[in-house]
């Protein structure tokens, strides 16, 4: 049974120089037909009640609270036993009248994207706001009575330096009341300002400094590693991606967003035209039994805790060491997987190297045809 | 057909100067192809030829023209390949000529290429008629060229037509000048055959086919034939020409070129400037001027999947039938595992082999860089040819070692000078000449090691000249040299497919650069990895790959599960195509990385 939503809204004030997701400017009247359209499709689907619901983006908080609240209660028959409901926005967009509107609507959590506080590197990639802005914008946030936090931050990013990097996570743990944070590691993608202009990924060695300093750093800090690429004070990890990593079965909705269910995954139209038109349009793509083993491991092997031999037994009724044995020994034995009878792990330095292990059980893959 | 109407004629020419589109013109005009039929440059034949605009194998077309004198005549239009690489083969096809169409450039006029092609006609006693092409170019300077002709190669050129290939100018002066001063072909018809193989090719169903011109006497269907250098005897089964469609006649007369087939399994049977025979009315002697040919540049070919190794073996010789300067033996590299040491008549060989095993056998390979064969002559008095560096044997047990020289003649613009010779004292080159060809441009004459050819020496001297310089070059024999083993150690462990044998002067700048070339291209791994270069188990060069720390996909959204996978995808293909060597993974191209220059560092 599928528990989980996520809802892509595709819209944003400016255009972020990293950005090479599926986005595009705000327009009013555009976000009206896309409301209309999201409308149709909610009618469509039929999801059942969740326990985590994800508004991510683009950026959910560009929308007009009027077209917010709209959004909100075209969720409400999904969303009345949600333990978790998250809502992405950014400080420039996030007025108290629509966080009003988010605690109104049983919103529980912030995903806020600040990415930096240093004004040189957010100036570079067109961001607007100041570290006094962001605690502000968090205090805001904690009085409506919402004090799940999360931010976003990027490390990686051209002509950013280890020590800018320091202070910033500094700042965040020693003055920031939040909860949670995610780490993305920049990687140039050509579709993005940044791959257009031609700039360069970063040198290896700084971008690894970069990821062990945050380790280091959170960890002392309280927040704890619970994914490559999330760390939480305790009880604060996310239930919605913990569905993503557990590979669990969630829905996608609205244009640009992708799903999965028991047979296999969809993408729904990244055409804003053809969204608006004709619905989700998803293109669906069946799994076998075998690339739905490798996807779970790809996917669990993310998280900490591994992956659970009996979450695997159950999926697929087979133990996880029959199918992968071989495999699992050998990352073993370089000290990148970790085993006990419970679950499987990566060590500190295979969460490093985890595209390396994981490519190991795709050539598995493949060997069985 | 009378003797006096046949004309037998090559048509010689620098590459890119027009020999193909000359000859397609030709053959339109003459109506041996009807318009509608032509493919642009219908000689050459193989697509790698048509891609790369060079001619690898040769051909050989009968044409019927009718000259304005009104009599009608024979031609054998016999194509050459234009690359330095053939040069034995454009010399046996010439051999079956009495004439050659030397072809010139209008803008760029005589060549390095030119002028070897000339010498090996006239060494042949050809006739040799310039012909000045490319009239048409604004930057055409024709009086300039015939000029450069005279002073250059000796030959009157006053009468040369004027054409343009591609326009289809003047082609019949062309024609007409072949009729009046290419000489009818001698021979007794009644003498002991003796017929001269200048080319072959495979054909599945009826074995080799001999392309062969009767110089003495006469071919017929039922003969029986000795090859005189390889001592095979057939009965001929088929013969007849080329018009460029096969025409089965019951003979080849006196004079005349064409092609034979004889079920003829082996292609080493049938060997370039061999001499074909009459069983019971032999000749007494073959033509003169066969030579075995013998590979100047070895390397190993490897499949990166070993499991393709059976593969390789067919897909080599599949190719060596028609093939027959394509040499290679099993050979076991403890790096590569099982593979093939290949023999090839030179660099551009070498890659059109290499690009037909990857493109039509769909075989991916490692090639390890090419070496020459060199001399090493032990203490104990005895010589071993070595074609692959890491069999050198071991330093105490060499008294001297020798390697092969050529001398390089190297036209230029006078301003490049003192850039090539920069570049040949590099490559280690004896200054042997220097003589101006005009005003403007000069001959540079060197000796260099073929060592250093086989490097990167023509894209060196192509990019210090703009790519006015050209090139040619010839074998003169084996020197002494101060040259030892360069051992390349991954990990600690010596990869044998990366051993060369490099001049001891040299050997520190070129380590250097090998171990810096091998840091780029080899991925960073789970480990460090130290690259050292090593002579006589001494290291003198040595570069480390840091291990990899990170490499994860750090947050993108957490659902895309599609995107997160066809990176790993994408990962896993970039892995196939790597060797593993004990345990470090190598990209094809590093095992080339021996070539890279002192200077690249």
């Amino acid at each position: 049974m599928c528990k989980a939503a996520y809802l892509h809204v595709p819209f944003c004030q400016d255009i972020c120089a990293y950005c090479d997701f599926f986005r595009c400017r705000y327009h009013v009247g555009l976000a009206e037909k896309w409301l209309a359209a999201m409308a149709k499709e909610l009618t469509i689907k039929k999801l059942s009640p969740l326990t985590t619901m994800y508004i991510g983006g683009g950026t959910p908080s560009a929308l007009q609270p009027h077209q917010l609240e709209t959004l909100l209660s075209l969720l409400v028959p999904y969303t009345k036993e949600v333990n978790e409901y998250t809502i992405e926005a950014n400080v420039e967009s996030l007025t108290d009248e629509k966080l009003d509107i988010c605690q109104r609507y049983g919103v529980n959590r912030i995903s806020l994207g600040v990415q930096s506080l240093q004004p040189s590197l957010l100036n570079q990639m067109h961001r607007h706001h100041t570290s006094e802005d962001v605690l502000a914008c968090i205090k805001r946030i904690h009085a409506h009575g919402i004090h799940n936090i999360s931010i976003d931050m990027i490390y990686g990013l051209p002509k950013q330096s280890l020590a800018m990097w320091e202070e910033d996570l500094h700042t965040i743990v020693s003055s920031f009341p939040i909860q949670h944070i995610s780490l993305y590691g920049l990687t140039i993608e050509p579709h993005s300002e940044f791959g257009r202009q031609g700039i360069q990924n970063i040198d290896e060695d700084i971008e690894a400094d970069m990821y062990d300093l945050a380790i280091t750093l959170l960890q002392q800090y309280g927040f704890q590693q619970y994914e490559i690429s999330n760390f939480a004070k305790p009880k604060y990890a996310s239930l919605h991606n913990q569905v993503y990593w557990r590979y669990e079965d969630f829905y996608g909705i609205g244009c640009g967003a992708s799903g999965k269910d028991k047979r296999g995954r969809y993408e729904n139209t990244r055409n804003l035209e053809t969204y608006l038109q004709q619905g989700a349009s998803s293109v669906y793509e069946k799994l076998d039994t075998k690339a739905q083993m490798f996807e779970m491991i790809m996917m669990s092997l993310r998280m900490k805790q591994g992956i659970s031999r009996q979450a695997f037994f159950e999926r697929f009724g087979k133990d996880i060491s029959e199918v992968y044995g071989s495999i699992i020994e050998k990352q073993k034995e370089k000290g990148l997987l970790l085993v006990d009878e419970e679950k499987i792990w990566a060590s500190e330095r295979g969460f490093h190297l985890l595209n390396d292990v994981l490519v190991e059980f795709l050539g598995d893959d493949e060997a069985h045809g | 057909m009378e003797q006096k109407y046949i004309r037998n004629f090559s048509i010689i020419a620098h590459i890119d100067h027009g020999k193909s589109t000359l000859a397609d013109r030709i053959l339109e005009l003459t109506e041996t192809v009807e318009q509608r039929e032509m493919k642009e440059q219908l000689l050459d034949t193989m697509d790698l030829e048509r891609e790369r605009g060079i001619t690898i194998k040769l051909n050989a077309v009968q044409l019927q023209y009718t000259a304005l004198n009104g009599k009608t005549y024979i031609f054998h239009l016999i194509d050459t390949p234009g690359h330095v690489d053939f040069t034995y083969e454009v010399s046996r096809s010439l051999a079956a000529c009495e004439g050659a169409v030397l072809v010139v450039d209008a803008a760029q006029g005589i060549e390095a290429q030119t002028l070897a092609n000339v010498y090996l006609a006239l060494d042949n006693d050809l006739e040799i008629l310039p012909v000045i092409n490319k009239i048409d170019l604004p930057s055409a300077q024709p009086d300039v060229v015939k000029k450069e002709i005279e002073d250059v190669i000796g030959l009157d050129a006053s009468c040369a037509p004027l054409i343009s290939a591609k326009n289809g100018l003047h082609i019949r002066d062309v024609l007409e000048d072949i009729v009046a001063n290419v000489p009818a072909p001698k021979g007794d018809p009644n003498a002991p055959l003796q017929a001269l193989v200048f080319d072959s090719v495979y054909d599945a169903y009826r074995g080799v086919i001999a392309f062969v011109r009767v110089k003495e006497g006469r071919i017929r269907v039922g003969d029986k034939v000795r090859f005189m250098a390889s001592d095979a005897e057939y009965e001929v089964l088929e013969c007849g020409v080329r018009t460029p469609k096969e025409v089965k006649k019951d003979s080849l007369e006196c004079g005349e070129v064409g092609w034979l087939c004889a079920s003829i399994k082996s292609i080493q049977d049938v060997r370039v400037g061999d001499t074909i025979t009459n069983v019971e009315y032999p000749a007494s002697a073959p033509l003169h001027g066969y030579r075995e040919m013998n590979p100047m540049v070895y390397c190993g070919l490897y499949p990166i999947d070993s499991a393709k190794y059976n593969d390789l073996r067919d897909a080599l010789e599949k190719l060596q039938l028609n093939d027959a300067s394509l040499q290679f033996e099993a050979e076991t590299s403890q790096a590569l595992g099982f593979g093939f040491r290949c023999g090839f008549l030179g660099l551009l060989h070498m890659d059109v082999v290499q690009e037909r095993i990857e493109r039509e056998y769909h075989i991916d390979l490692i090639a390890t860089a090419p070496s020459v064969v060199y001399h090493a002559y032990l203490t104990d008095g005895s010589m071993l040819a070595i074609d692959n560096p890491s069999l050198l044997p071991d330093v105490q047990k060499i008294d001297h070692i020798e390697e092969p020289f050529v001398k390089a003649s190297i036209m230029t613009p006078k301003e490049y000078v003192g850039a090539i010779m920069e570049l040949c004292q590099r490559k280690r080159g004896n200054y042997t000449d220097m003589v101006y060809i005009d005003d403007t441009r000069m001959n540079l004459i060197y000796e260099l090691p073929l060592g250093e050819i086989v490097y990167d020496f023509f894209d060196k001297l192509k990019s210090c000249t703009k790519g006015y310089a050209s090139f040619d070059y010839e074998l003169i024999g084996y020197q002494p040299n101060k040259l030892a083993k360069m051992d390349i150690l991954l990990n600690g462990e010596v990869v044998d497919a990366l051993s060369s044998i490099v001049h001891r002067e040299f050997a520190y700048p070129r380590g250097r650069a090998i171990c810096e070339k091998l840091k780029k291209l080899i991925p960073k791994q789970q480990f460090e990895i130290p690259i050292q270069a090593a002579i006589n188990g001494k290291i003198i060069a040595r570069a480390d790959i840091k291990s990899l720390r990170k490499n994860v996909l750090a947050k993108c959204y957490g659902g895309d599960i599609s995107r997160k996978k066809k990176l790993l995808e994408k990962q896993k293909e970039g892995k196939k195509r790597m060797k593993a060597v004990g345990s470090v993974e190598v990209p094809q191209e590093a095992f080339m990385a021996v070539l890279s220059m002192d200077d690249e560092s």
